[in-house]
């Protein structure tokens, strides 16, 4: 019988706990391929931090988990921008080399576009970049938004060179796979992000729903708060809405006055404890795992046009244009059984198409990096 | 990066209100350049020839960011364009794009407090200088505090403006937060009076507060007073061991001169009606001053930073001049020293020899009531000590 293949992971986040979007698609990248027979290695760069919470699940999960203590980032290479490696230190580089030349690893993942120095000394096995997210042209979306720059973002040159250092370069979702492929000259397919989660508690229909939003505090999920807010304090709405992630330490001023779950032990309490999910993104790249994650819970979700891109939308609350939009449709939940129920079985359904969709994509990439070796 | 632009053909020669002034070496070039802190653009692009032996890059905003921080002058294709320029504080950013204004005031009434945030988009640095306006006419100091770099520019800042049961009459109360040194109001509100079921709540929610903070304050007191009482009977004990000492051997009437000693240093010494003096511990010392210290000699004092503000004790009375006790200052800091007085500036003058300690006086222009004094210092190593201030009356 053929030997299971050992793949090394580098990624800057934890994968343990999932309490942000990257460390929980990390984490289910990883089991994915790992229930596929992979054996998995971590490297993982500090740069979020270690914590035993952190460290002991993953050393329990993972076949080895290698770290590499956090430095600082080398001075921007440009003046408007991040230069490709500048968040990618030599000693990282090195390290990647001397694992590899150890393990004889079937493919190596490096998670993000400003990691991709580290394929500089793979040669021997399958190279995979999970992109995450666009880079190149971030700053330019960001102000389009009414956003500063932030993070990490470059030039479209700067991001397509990362990418060519990959055998095959992985989006999370399909609209990313025509603009990645249109970036690099490397093979480009789609990986989707599946997550194993128990249905939420049910809940006695009402027609005073709580509605819920969960998110961290990046730029993108604070904009999108206060443009709900506004929305809702300028449409005199009497929606109840509740807030969790740290993105509630973020808007102390809202109009209006969301129930403030701050932030919760585990992620599922969250789920419980509210109807309807709301996804109120007005502007961003990559897939929005928030989504997901609601879908996931078995809740119904109300989201934009954003927050469902790469999901099949099935219903009018899916595909909603903007904030205003957003509210009438909140009104509607309240309003109508018929719209409440409609929507929770059409939420049900895109979860059902995209798991098994996704399921597909896992198969076809752990057949890839059997192939290689 | 720094050796690849020493040999650019611009160069850095000062910084201006609203822009970075850029010089051509040698023979002249020609493009596009924009101005960057951390990526984050300040302004917008401008383009230039190669007979513009000066180029004014624009910079309309600036971001929160730690000093030092780096300018960064970017071609179009974001490569450097001169050598990254090193800002050290404020003033430099101040000086760039101005104090900016603020926006988007949100206002809370909290447990016997106004408490509000306001973001300032244009210059994310500066913490702004706020004051309170109780009643159209008491000055109060407000507390303000930067809360973070906001991520749509700027920064975003906290203020607490504390409310007192006896600021409601049976017509209610109003409240301004107003941005020094200008005083233009950002924020301001009535409240209903006493009486009313939603006042009645307000001012049961400050007695409430003030109860706590009453029960706090009374141990301080007492402890201040007590050592206040010691303070003197040692300083009386002193003087009369030193005078009987000096009595020995002389006349009878001895007994009583001590008698009469004891007498004159207990009794309380008068108030100064034409004086009012604001030390470093009193309340109407302003926003911008740090914690108080000992200076080398030994005497307590407090800090300014690039600016400062003092609240007349009684703003009713037309003030002639104010005093500013000055334990420590450079020469420089002496000369860069300026005042205004409720928004208008005011005449400094400095000691014509030797610096401090010192006192500078502050002139009103027309001698008349002031409720508010500002002081700023733009010497880039400021740190004016400062004993105490005090205000003559007409």
């Amino acid at each position: 019988m053929a030997k299971n293949p050992r793949i090394l992971i580098v990624t800057p986040t934890y994968t343990h706990p999932q309490d942000q979007g990257n460390s929980a698609r990390i984490h289910a990248f990883a089991t994915q391929l790992q229930r596929r027979g992979i054996e998995i290695d971590v490297l993982y760069f500090v740069l979020d931090g270690l914590r035993d919470e952190s460290l002991h699940p993953m050393q329990a999960q993972w076949n080895a988990v290698h770290l590499l203590p956090q430095m600082p980032h080398k001075q921007q290479s440009f003046a408007s921008h991040w230069g490709l490696d500048d968040w990618c230190p030599d000693t990282l580089i090195s390290r990647v080399r001397a694992l590899n030349a150890a393990n004889q690893y079937a493919a190596v993942i490096v998670n993000y576009v400003w990691l991709s120095g580290c394929f500089e000394g793979v040669h021997d096995s399958l190279r995979i970049l999970d992109t995450h997210d666009l880079f190149g042209d971030r700053a330019r979306i960001a102000a389009a938004a009414g956003l500063e720059p932030s993070w990490f973002f470059t030039t479209v040159d700067e991001e397509q060179r990362g990418l060519d250092r990959a055998d095959l370069v992985l989006a999370i979702q399909d609209q990313e796979e025509a603009a990645l492929a249109a970036r690099t000259t490397s093979r480009v397919m789609t990986v989707g992000h599946l997550i194993n989660a128990l249905p939420a508690l049910d809940r006695p229909q009402s027609d005073q729903p709580v509605f819920g939003y969960f998110g961290s505090a990046n730029p993108w999920n604070v904009a999108s708060v206060r443009a709900l807010d506004k929305a809702l304090a300028e449409r005199g709405s009497t929606a109840r809405w509740a807030m969790a992630g740290s993105v509630s330490r973020k808007v102390p001023d809202l109009r209006t006055s969301p129930i403030n779950l701050g932030r919760v032990d585990q992620v599922s309490d969250f789920y419980d404890m509210v109807d309807c999910v709301l996804n109120p993104m007005t502007a961003g790249t990559g897939l929005k795992i928030k989504t997901i994650e609601a879908l996931a819970h078995g809740r119904p979700v109300m989201g934009t046009d954003q927050a469902f891109a790469g999901l099949p939308a099935l219903h009018e609350g899916h595909r909603l244009s903007d904030p205003d939009a957003m509210v009438a449709a909140m009104d509607a939940y309240c309003e109508s059984r018929s719209y409440r129920d409609e929507l929770a079985l059409a939420s049900r359904a895109v979860w059902r198409e995209y798991t098994s969709l996704t399921e597909t994509q896992y198969d076809a990439l752990a057949k890839a990096i059997r192939a290689y070796k | 990066m720094t050796s690849s632009l020493s040999s650019s053909p611009l160069a850095f020669e000062m910084f201006t209100a609203g822009a970075i002034q850029l010089v051509q070496q040698g023979a002249g070039t020609s493009g596009r350049l924009q101005a960057f802190v951390r990526g984050v653009p300040l302004g917008a692009p401008v383009e230039f020839s190669s007979e513009d032996s000066r180029i004014l890059v624009p910079v309309e905003r600036f971001p929160h960011v730690e000093f030092p921080a780096e300018v960064r002058i970017g071609w179009a294709d974001g490569q450097d364009a001169v050598i990254p320029i090193r800002v050290d504080g404020a003033d430099v950013v101040a000086g760039l794009v101005g104090q900016g204004t603020l926006s988007e005031v949100s206002v809370q009434f909290r447990n016997g407090l106004i408490v509000g945030t306001a973001r300032n988009r244009a210059n994310g640095v500066t913490v702004p200088m706020m004051m309170g306006r109780v009643n159209g006419t008491l000055l109060r100091a407000v507390e303000t505090r930067l809360s973070g770099a906001d991520d749509t520019g700027g920064a975003s800042f906290r203020f607490t403006l504390p409310v007192e049961a006896s600021d409601f009459s049976d017509r209610g109360a109003s409240f301004e937060i107003l941005h020094a040194p200008s005083l233009e109001c950002i924020w301001r509100s009535v409240l209903a009076p006493a009486d009313t079921l939603m006042g009645g709540g307000i001012v049961t929610d400050i007695r409430l507060s003030e109860a706590e903070r009453k029960l706090a304050d009374a141990s301080l007191a007492l402890e201040t007073k007590l050592n206040a009482k010691v303070a003197r009977q040692n300083r009386l004990i002193e003087d009369l061991t030193a005078h009987l000492l000096s009595l020995i051997g002389k006349d009878a009437d001895a007994r009583e001169q001590a008698r009469r000693l004891i007498s004159d240093t207990a009794r309380e010494e008068p108030a100064d009606t034409t004086v009012g003096v604001v030390g470093t511990l009193s309340p109407y010392m302003g926003w911008g001053w740090s914690d108080a210290g000992l200076s080398a000699d030994r005497i307590e004092q407090r800090r300014m930073g690039a600016a400062a503000t003092v609240l007349n004790p009684h703003p009713d009375r037309p003030v002639k001049a104010i005093a500013v006790t000055v334990t420590e200052a450079s020469p420089e800091a002496l000369a860069a020293l300026r005042g205004q007085t409720d928004g208008r500036q005011a005449a400094v003058e400095l000691p014509k020899v030797g610096g401090a300690p010192c006192t500078v006086t502050v002139r009103p222009q027309d001698g008349s009531s002031v409720s508010l004094v500002s002081l700023s210092c733009t010497a880039p190593r400021g740190g004016i000590a400062v004993q105490d201030i005090r205000f003559f009356y007409a």
